[in-house]
């Protein structure tokens, strides 16, 4: 996938993470988009772990406009990332059984991380409240993770396909 | 250093995770104040975010209200009834124009301004609010070209929301008090001269304890900020939850279910 596209298609879920998501949130609760594009990029391209610094950035720039300090987000990002990263090396990450257990384990990562994080700088939430929250999270960050599966699945094959028939050419 | 260029994927990691954190420790150390990168940045996106907020507002708003409409009916007449009782009290509490003058002849007297603590306040909408994590912090349109500073009071309709942390040309960082670490300090609207404080629990309700263990305080009270601290005297932070007598601290704590709706939170107001 060309570095426009990738930047494109983090741009777009970064906007929609912070206005869009308002559509569909429960309880205060909502999918991570950019997370979940980290993870599918990963997931189905040959260097997908390239959209890990992605991650990072856009990670950032959440931390500045909806976030109490820059950084917490963008590191949580970074070992969902890592995560990923392993999981395309050493699993199946084209079967969707594989694909849902990973966006489980991912959103745990993330919201442990995070949670971590805010609570060592001092944030009053128990792990209590998070840990009630965590369900409604992983439920999201698996239906989006699908649907973006099956959107790009597709467009994913088709690359795929192009480069082993311009190297036998 | 060759021992870092034959673990080259450690390296990486380490340097990545080492920067990051060093990025936390300083917005920490700032109180998660912006620097120069981060308000230029927070602009440009606040540029390209508001119009859309402003039309996901109008779709969530139109969507809710066609699936509310008998509600919203029930709530009309409810709010009818409401306003005629108010507008009955405030014809018994308005003042004459007359008394009113005088009134502010005798100030003068005095030299007593009347306007002088009164705040002036600001109506914004909030444009971005990130829900992927439970930490409720969120983006409103308005800043320091309106006279917003750090620590200017966020209030809705119901109450309490919390204060500005960070802002600049055309927007603000709103921490709610729900996300906030820092106390509340209280007096009970009932009985003004039950006092205590209160702060965010790990339950994502507030909690605390009054000062006087013997003091007179229910479930069902409602609570308004006492004036002590960064909060004005009188906003209604919230109603009494559970009370219950902490032997060991020999103090009555208090849990308080938040006035404020934050799931539904779209505008709200800001005291300069």
């Amino acid at each position: 996938m060309s570095f426009k596209k990738v930047t494109f298609l983090f741009l777009l879920t970064f906007l929609f993470q912070l206005s869009v998501v308002n559509l569909i949130e429960i309880k205060n609760a909502g999918p991570n988009l950019v997370m979940c594009m980290m993870i599918i990029i990963t997931f189905l391209y040959e260097e997908g772990y390239r959209s890990i610094p992605f991650g990072i950035f856009f990670g950032l720039l959440l931390d500045i406009c909806a976030g109490s300090y820059v950084g917490p987000c963008a590191l949580s990002m970074f070992a969902v990332g890592i995560f990923a990263a392993a999981c395309h090396v050493w699993l199946n990450v084209e079967k969707i059984i594989t694909l849902i257990a990973s966006a489980i384990i991912s959103t745990v990562i993330y919201q442990v991380a995070y949670y971590g994080i805010m609570k060592t700088l001092g944030s009053p939430m128990g792990i209590e409240y998070a840990a009630k929250m965590l369900p409604v999270y992983i439920v999201y960050n698996v239906i989006v993770l699908v649907i973006m599966f099956l959107v790009m699945h597709k467009k994913a094959e088709e690359y795929h396909n192009d480069r082993y028939t311009n190297e036998e050419v | 250093m060759n021992w870092l260029r034959e673990h080259k994927l450690f390296s990486v990691i380490a340097g990545i995770v080492l920067v990051l954190c060093l990025v936390i420790i300083v917005s920490f150390l700032s109180a998660g104040g912006s620097s120069f990168i981060g308000r230029g940045t927070h602009k440009v996106v606040h540029v390209i975010e508001t119009p859309l907020s402003y039309v996901t507002s109008g779709v969530r708003n139109t969507v809710a209200g066609v699936f509310r409409y008998s509600s919203l009916l029930k709530e009309n007449e409810e709010l009818k009834e409401q306003v005629a009782k108010l507008e009955q009290e405030n014809k018994d509490l308005t003042l004459s124009k007359d008394d009113l003058n005088q009134l502010e002849r005798l100030s003068g007297v005095f030299k007593f301004d009347p306007y002088k603590n009164k705040r002036s306040s600001i109506a914004a909408r909030i444009t971005e609010i990130d829900y992927s994590n439970p930490f409720i912090v969120f983006t409103v349109d308005r800043g320091t070209e309106e006279g917003i500073k750090n620590n200017s009071i966020v209030v809705d309709g119901n109450g309490l929301v919390g204060k500005v942390f960070d802002c600049g040309k055309g927007w603000s960082k709103v921490v709610s008090i729900l996300s906030e670490n820092n106390n509340v300090s209280f007096k009970v609207l009932r009985r003004t001269s039950v006092t205590g404080v209160i702060s965010a629990n790990s339950e994502g309700e507030l909690s605390g304890y009054v000062m006087n263990d013997r003091a007179k305080i229910v479930k069902g009270d409602t609570l308004v900020t006492s004036g002590i601290g960064v909060y004005p005297e009188g906003i209604i932070v919230g109603k009494v939850s559970t009370v219950d007598y902490d032997e060991d601290r020999q103090l009555k704590v208090i849990t308080v279910r938040p006035s404020v709706d934050f799931e539904s939170l779209q505008k709200v107001a800001i005291f300069k």
